[in-house]
């Protein structure tokens, strides 16, 4: 994401809410904020599926960028630096609450289990584009640990080695859970879509 | 290659139309082929999920309480004081906003509550009330853009850059409010679509009341 361009009407660049946020600055602050807020807000409420707990981690999120933005030195971008900060305080929270943050290692279904055909459901393609409204329907529906691989992976964009460093698992089992994840979203579309046709 | 050797290897390939092997596979089998079409169409609709949802204004508010507790915030922000109330603008300013932002959450209650809609389409006068809906909703649009305006005049006297963070907020809520309207007509029997309208709308009302509060002495 790249900074706000300071505009004729004297809007701050990224760079200089950054600096002056390190001197105490209020409408840094905020600047900063408003620069982010969307992205982390819709990662925390990917992730969790919940309104209420994406609220509190979002101010988490910022909160804990904003104690340690004097540390902040510019070596990665500062999107990159708040991103994986918001990512490491849902997965923690997540961890708190019990909840997987990678999927229970297949102990209740098989890769058959997962690509068997349904009836009436598995035989029709989902035939061209998916809807956003659906599919964020599906994927609050997924199995946290599913939701968590899918979000970081296909929407957030982190690569399968940056994701088995965040939640502790393999690179291998970051990419064969990927990959149960978007059959169940496959399914859930094509069910959702049945019954849509049905009514 | 079976169809279960070609799934279980497509895990390991992001763009399994890349290797030969699976390739082969592909072109012969109608099923895989329709799998990995399906699943191409899910990760090409999943980045549309990235910062698509605006958090409540409330948030910043809370946060920006604790940055103060904390002592982070040295220096507090610029406080957007309405401007005295030289010859009368001032005092309109104050109540017509929260007023204006008010009027703008009934109309979206009006427009978008799912059951009038269902119980007027039941009952057949939605010829007669969709435009009604239109009318309302084009008259809410134009008076959004004036109560805008009005409110960054008041809010830019103090601070030209807590004016284009306001603006930058308003055009943000407002691009919010145009998709979830587009999401509600697409989809006028959802209820979650029709709930986003309102959570928009009241996003809208809050910005307003941030505002107000900042101005007020």
């Amino acid at each position: 994401m790249t900074g706000a361009i300071k505009s004729q009407s004297g809007r701050l660049t990224e760079a200089e809410a950054i600096e002056r946020a390190k001197q105490g600055d209020g409408e840094a602050f905020e600047v900063l904020y408003n620069l982010h807020k969307r992205r982390v807000y819709s990662l925390c409420l990917r992730m969790t599926a919940n309104t209420a707990q994406a609220e509190d981690l979002t101010q988490e999120a910022f909160l804990q960028l904003f104690r340690k933005i004097g540390t902040f030195r510019g070596e990665s971008a500062f999107s990159t630096w708040l991103h994986r900060m918001a990512v490491n305080v849902v997965l923690m929270h997540l961890r708190k609450k019990g909840l997987p943050v990678v999927p229970l290692e297949d102990t209740m279904e098989t890769d058959e289990d997962t690509t068997k055909k349904e009836p009436g459901a598995q035989d029709a393609s989902l035939a061209g584009a998916v809807d956003r409204l659906e599919l964020q329907r599906a994927v609050e529906a997924l199995p946290p640990g599913y939701r968590s691989i899918f979000v970081l992976h296909d929407v957030e964009g982190f690569e399968h080695n940056e994701i088995a460093e965040m939640v502790g698992c393999s690179i291998g089992n970051s990419k064969s859970q990927l990959h149960k994840a978007r059959l169940k979203l496959r399914d859930a579309l094509k069910k959702h879509r049945a019954e849509k046709a049905k009514r | 290659m079976n169809c279960a050797e070609f799934q279980k290897a497509l895990p390991e390939f992001a763009e399994p139309q890349r290797d030969t092997a699976l390739q082969a596979h592909l072109r012969s089998c109608s099923d895989c082929s329709l799998l990995v079409s399906d699943l191409d169409s899910i990760v090409a609709a999943a980045p549309s999920l990235a910062a698509s949802e605006d958090p409540n204004p409330q948030i910043w508010l809370q946060l920006e309480a604790a940055l103060k507790n904390e002592g982070l915030i040295r220096q507090p922000a610029a406080p957007l004081l309405v401007p005295p109330p030289q010859e009368g603008r001032g005092w309109r300013l104050s109540w017509a906003l929260p007023v204006a932002a008010a009027v703008a959450l009934t109309i979206g209650l009006l427009v978008y509550r799912p059951s009038t809609h269902q119980n007027l389409q039941s009952t057949g006068k939605t010829a007669v009330t969709e435009p009604a809906a239109a009318v309302q909703t084009a008259a809410a649009t134009n008076a959004g853009i004036n109560e805008d305006q009005d409110l960054l005049e008041v809010v830019g006297t103090q601070s030209p850059t807590m004016r284009a963070e306001y603006a930058a907020n308003l055009k943000d809520v407002n691009a919010y409010i145009r998709d979830a309207e587009d999401a509600a007509k697409a989809n006028p029997d959802d209820e979650q679509a029709q709930e986003s309208v309102m959570n928009a709308y009241e996003q809208r009302s809050m910005l307003y009341e941030m505002a107000m509060d900042r101005s007020l002495p």
